[in-house]
Formats: structure tokens, C-alpha cells, sequence
């Protein structure tokens, strides 16, 4: 059978690969042998084995709550209106009146960092409120990267809106939604899996930074299980389904792209405190702190799991978050690196936020404060203003807001 | 949903300021006089709308009517202030506008609970005319409302106006 232009891997060999895959004992060639051949059904099957439910039982747990998606669908409503307004004037012919920047269109599918009804302003909201970008949002809180793949509404927006720029982030409530991060820990604090993972170690050796705190690091996979590296794979998996499927129509050649020039933009979060107090100072203008604390599931996604799961100490919880979010965003920013080698030009980014939150600077257990959101908003902006197509694909939060203040 | 809620505003606001109309052209007095009233003054104005008629019913059943009708309008101008200051922090760039509107969402809740209160005592007062006793006190309740909602609107004008420039 031809399938994307090639041979189609043999079912046999491929199985053999997915099976590796969840064992955490694929390599990296393998990795890259099977990434071009995973098609919607393979994908659906590993996610199945890693979270040991059928598909019926992963899609429910995955699921938005109905009262959720109603407020997120407001806002996408909302921002999706003032986008057919300012493209509907002339939107696409024009440079900005004020800055006379390039003039872009944007499409965004993400989760609660990109839309976070009513209380905070997220990274979408700075954004959009730049002169020069006309931003369509698709992204609701709490959604799963695997229901984006799934749903594909990304698809029919590109195609109608062929907008200059896609934005994606997902990721992270497939690991912390439904408590799901305690499945992928061990309470021992004796794994040895990172050093089993081919995979982790060729992203930690090829890094685009080394971790800050390497012993925080070192510390922290020794509480991760190889449930997390199958789910890093998958996750890579996914992120290149998505985006080989828009930069080459899944083709593996940048020609047979229905999008010519659109620049695909990532995001990989900040390293998240577990914690599960209410109380974080008492500056009244940040009221919404306590609100969101007191009612929207604060301590439930990320402190709460791994006490279940028996780790206690809070030290070994945030190196458990911080080696997990430190991999995920090397892993997001491999894949820039892997479309830059097929298509010979940087056309994936990643903002990298990491460092960029701080101790103090969270709203709740994931969400940073409005003003951490605005700083990771400004290195999307200059991202999108300033694509580079030939150097780092990399914009750092932390390096771009001293740049800014410099 | 915006123009719905303005709808409705306006709709609850002209009712009620017909109400009023009728209280302060044949008392002299209007529900705001009696909201920010001292215990005095209060009881007096409770008694005079008690002792007046307006058609087959005295002032103070309108009063009465004008209280019950004001649980809605909380509602709407509540639902109101959110919805409007929560579009403005989608538009306001400016890092401590943009967090002043968000605590409009905040004041515009203490507000609403502010007039509740306020109401269920002035519904008790309208249960017990001319009785010093029973009259129950708003004005310290009244003040921070109308000073709160005061800087809540200030806060909104000034980032829709910040807008044009």
C-alpha cells in the first residue's frame, strides 16, 4: 500500500514499534522510523494503552464539562466577532495605522493558557489586543491535545481563514486532567526509566537549554514512571501529526502544503508549584487568586494526584512538575527543529516560558497571574512580527522580557 | 448578550425611575432620600408615604413595588458591570487598567450584595411605618455602595476613553 507518498510500513513492524514505544524501550531512529507512518487510528490505540481505558472511557474523562465549554465558547465567540469585524475592513490589505506593522491573521487552538474565561487575561487576550493581529480562537480551557487531533477544528478554520499564522498549545491536561499525573509517578523515588528512555536522553542531551537546577531535574525523574515518556512520545507523535498535516498535507515535502508561508507557533507552559493553599498575599487587587483557589479546582491537578500517590514532600513535588515540564518543552522544541530540517527554514516555533512565572507569580496551581500571561503574549507578538526564519526557532520569555526592559 | 442585558436595563431603570418620579413629585422625597436617610428623617418619610395616596394606593406600596422590582435591576446591573468590564480587560492594554477592570468584577458582586441587604431592611422599615424602633438604618450601607459603584463606572469610562487615543 502507498501511503503519503511512501511505502507503508509494514502493520507488523509498525505494532512492534508502537509496542516499544509504551514500553519506553523505542529508540530514537525508531522514533523517527514511525513518526511519518502513525496515522488518527494509531493514535487513538496508543492513547488507549497508556491511559489502560477504551476509547469510549477516554474521551469521556477527556471531555470538557458542559458548563465549561459553554464559558469558553462565549469568549471564543466574543473574540471571534471582533476578528470578523477588523478582518471584514480591509484587514488583509492594510499595515497597522499605528505601528505600521505587517497586518496578520492568526489562528489559535489551545487551552486554558489561551482561553481562560472571564477572570484572567490570557495569553490570547494580549495578543489580540495588538493592532496588527486579527486573532480566531478555537482554544477552550481544560481541553486535551488528543481532543484537538481528534475534533480537527483547526482544519476547517485554516482552510477558510488561510490565516498567516497558527498557534497550538496542548499538552497539559492530558497529563494533569482527571488527576491522570499519578499515573505517571512512582512514590519510591527509585526509577530509573529516564535512563531507559532513548527518547528523554536524546532531548536532554540535545537540549536547547540545560536545565537550571540540574539536580532539581535529576531528582524529579526519579519519581517518573514510563507511563510519562510513553506519553511524551505520544505527545510529539501528535504535535507532528497536526502540524505535518498543515505544513505538507502529510506528505513529509513542504510543496504539497495547502498552506504556503504560515508560520505554526508553540507553547510548553511554565514549571507549575504544586501547592494546594488557599492564601497567596493579600494585595486586594488580586482578589481573583482566592476565588480561583477557593472554587476552580486549584491543588486538584497537580498536589492532590501525587499525595495519592504517596509522595508528600513538597520539594519532591515541584521537581516531579519541573523535570516533566523541562521534558515536554524540549520535546515541543524538537519538533521546530525537525521541520526545519524537511523544509530547510525555520516555519515552527516555540515560546518557551519556562523560568519566566516564578515562585509568586501563579493564579492557581497552573495558571500564572495575567501579567506573566502578557509577558509570554509579548514573545508570541515578537514572534509573529519578527519570524526568524534561518536562526533560533526558540523565543525565550525570560531573555525577551530583559531584552524589553533593556 | 450585551445588547440583551441593555436591553433590560433600560427597560427595569425607566420603571423604576417612573416610581420615583411619582414619590418625589407628591412627598418630595425619592427612595435615594430614604436610602441614605438617618433614623429621624427615615421613619418621617416612611410615615408620609403611608399617609399619602396616589390613586387606590398610598406611596408606600410603590415604594414597596420599587424595592421588589430593584432585586431584578441588582441582577441586570450586576450581570451588567461584568459583562461590560470583562470586554474592556479584553481591550485594555494598559497592566493596572486592565487590572482595575478586573476588579470591577469583584466590586460589581460586593455591590449587588450591598443593595440586597439594604433592600430586605428597607422592606422591613415599610412593614413598620412612623415605628422608630423598627425603622432599620441604610445610609451606612447606601454610602460605599454609590461610592463603589462610583469608581466602577469611573474605571470603565476611563479605559473606553483611554481606547480612543
Amino acid at each position: 500500500m502507498i501511503y503519503n507518498d511512501r511505502k507503508a510500513m509494514d502493520p507488523a513492524i509498525k505494532k512492534d514499534l508502537i509496542d516499544k514505544l509504551l514500553n519506553n524501550n523505542i529508540s530514537v531512529s525508531e522514533l523517527i522510523e514511525l513518526r511519518p507512518e502513525i496515522n488518527e487510528f494509531d493514535l487513538s490505540e496508543i492513547i488507549q494503552h497508556i491511559y489502560d481505558l477504551n476509547l469510549e472511557q477516554v474521551r469521556k474523562i477527556a471531555a470538557l464539562a458542559p458548563v465549561m465549554a459553554k464559558v469558553d465558547a462565549l469568549k471564543n465567540s466574543q473574540r471571534n466577532t471582533r476578528f470578523i469585524k477588523k478582518v471584514k475592513n480591509n484587514f488583509r490589505k492594510h499595515t497597522a495605522k499605528h505601528n505600521g506593522l505587517k497586518n496578520r491573521v492568526v489562528v489559535v487552538e489551545g487551552d486554558s493558557w489561551f482561553n481562560y474565561p472571564i477572570l484572567l487575561s490570557d495569553v490570547i487576550d494580549w495578543i489580540s489586543m495588538e493592532e496588527n493581529m486579527a486573532v480566531y480562537s478555537l482554544a477552550s480551557g481544560g481541553d486535551w491535545l488528543m481532543n484537538m487531533v481528534s475534533a480537527k477544528k483547526y482544519v476547517e478554520q485554516l482552510s477558510t481563514l488561510q490565516p498567516d499564522v497558527f498557534i497550538i498549545s496542548g499538552g497539559g491536561n492530558d497529563l494533569v486532567g482527571n488527576r491522570r499525573i499519578a499515573a505517571m509517578v512512582t512514590h519510591k523515588g527509585d526509577s530509573n526509566e529516564f535512563e531507559n528512555s532513548a527518547f528523554a536522553k536524546y532531548l536532554y542531551q540535545n537540549a536547547a537549554n540545560p536545565p537550571d537546577k540540574p539536580e532539581d531535574f535529576k531528582r524529579g525523574t526519579q519519581f517518573i514512571s514510563k507511563d510519562f515518556y510513553a506519553l511524551l512520545a505520544f505527545f510529539q507523535l501528535q504535535y507532528y501529526f497536526i502540524i505535518n498535516g498543515i505544513l505538507t498535507g502529510g506528505k513529509g515535502k513542504g510543496e504539497n502544503g495547502k498552506f504556503p508561508g504560515i508560520q505554526v507557533i508553540t507553547q510548553g507552559y511554565d514549571y507549575a508549584i504544586p501547592s494546594d493553599k488557599k492564601i497567596a498575599g493579600y494585595n486586594p487587587l488580586k482578589w481573583y487568586r482566592l476565588f480561583a483557589r477557593t472554587f476552580l479546582g486549584h491543588g486538584g491537578w497537580l498536589k492532590t494526584p501525587l499525595q495519592l500517590r504517596g509522595i508528600y514532600d513538597p520539594e519532591d513535588q515541584r521537581k516531579i512538575v519541573y523535570a516533566m515540564i523541562y521534558l515536554f518543552n524540549e520535546m515541543m522544541i524538537d519538533i521546530g527543529r525537525i521541520f526545519s530540517e524537511m523544509l530547510g527554514e525555520n516555519r515552527v516555533f516555540h515560546i518557551d516560558s519556562r523560568g519566566s512565572v516564578g515562585k509568586n507569580g501563579w493564579t492557581d496551581e497552573l495558571h500564572p497571574l495575567p501579567q506573566h500571561f502578557k509577558k509570554t503574549a509579548a514573545a508570541f507578538i515578537h514572534c509573529i512580527n519578527n519570524p526568524n526564519k534561518n536562526g533560533s526557532a526558540v523565543i525565550e520569555v525570560v531573555k525577551q522580557q530583559e531584552g524589553g526592559q533593556k | 448578550m450585551k445588547k440583551i442585558l441593555i436591553l433590560v436595563f433600560i427597560i427595569v431603570f425607566g420603571i423604576m425611575s417612573f416610581q420615583g418620579k411619582v414619590l418625589q413629585h407628591f412627598s418630595g422625597k425619592g427612595i435615594i432620600n430614604l436610602e441614605l436617610a438617618n433614623k429621624d428623617t427615615g421613619v418621617e418619610i416612611i410615615a408620609l408615604w403611608s399617609d399619602t395616596l396616589y390613586g387606590d394606593q398610598t406611596l408606600l406600596s410603590i415604594a414597596q413595588k420599587n424595592t421588589h422590582l430593584d432585586f431584578l435591576f441588582i441582577l441586570v446591573y450586576v450581570v451588567l458591570i461584568m459583562t461590560l468590564s470583562n470586554s474592556q480587560m479584553q481591550r485594555e492594554k494598559t497592566s493596572w487598567l486592565n487590572e482595575l477592570l478586573r476588579l470591577n468584577l469583584f466590586l460589581a458582586f460586593l455591590i449587588g450584595s450591598l443593595d440586597v441587604i439594604e433592600n430586605i431592611r428597607l422592606l422591613h422599615s415599610f412593614h413598620h411605618p412612623g415605628n422608630m424602633a423598627e425603622f432599620w438604618r441604610t445610609d451606612f450601607i447606601a454610602w460605599p455602595k454609590f461610592v463603589l459603584a462610583g469608581w466602577v463606572i469611573l474605571i470603565y469610562v476611563s479605559s473606553v476613553i483611554k481606547g480612543y487615543f
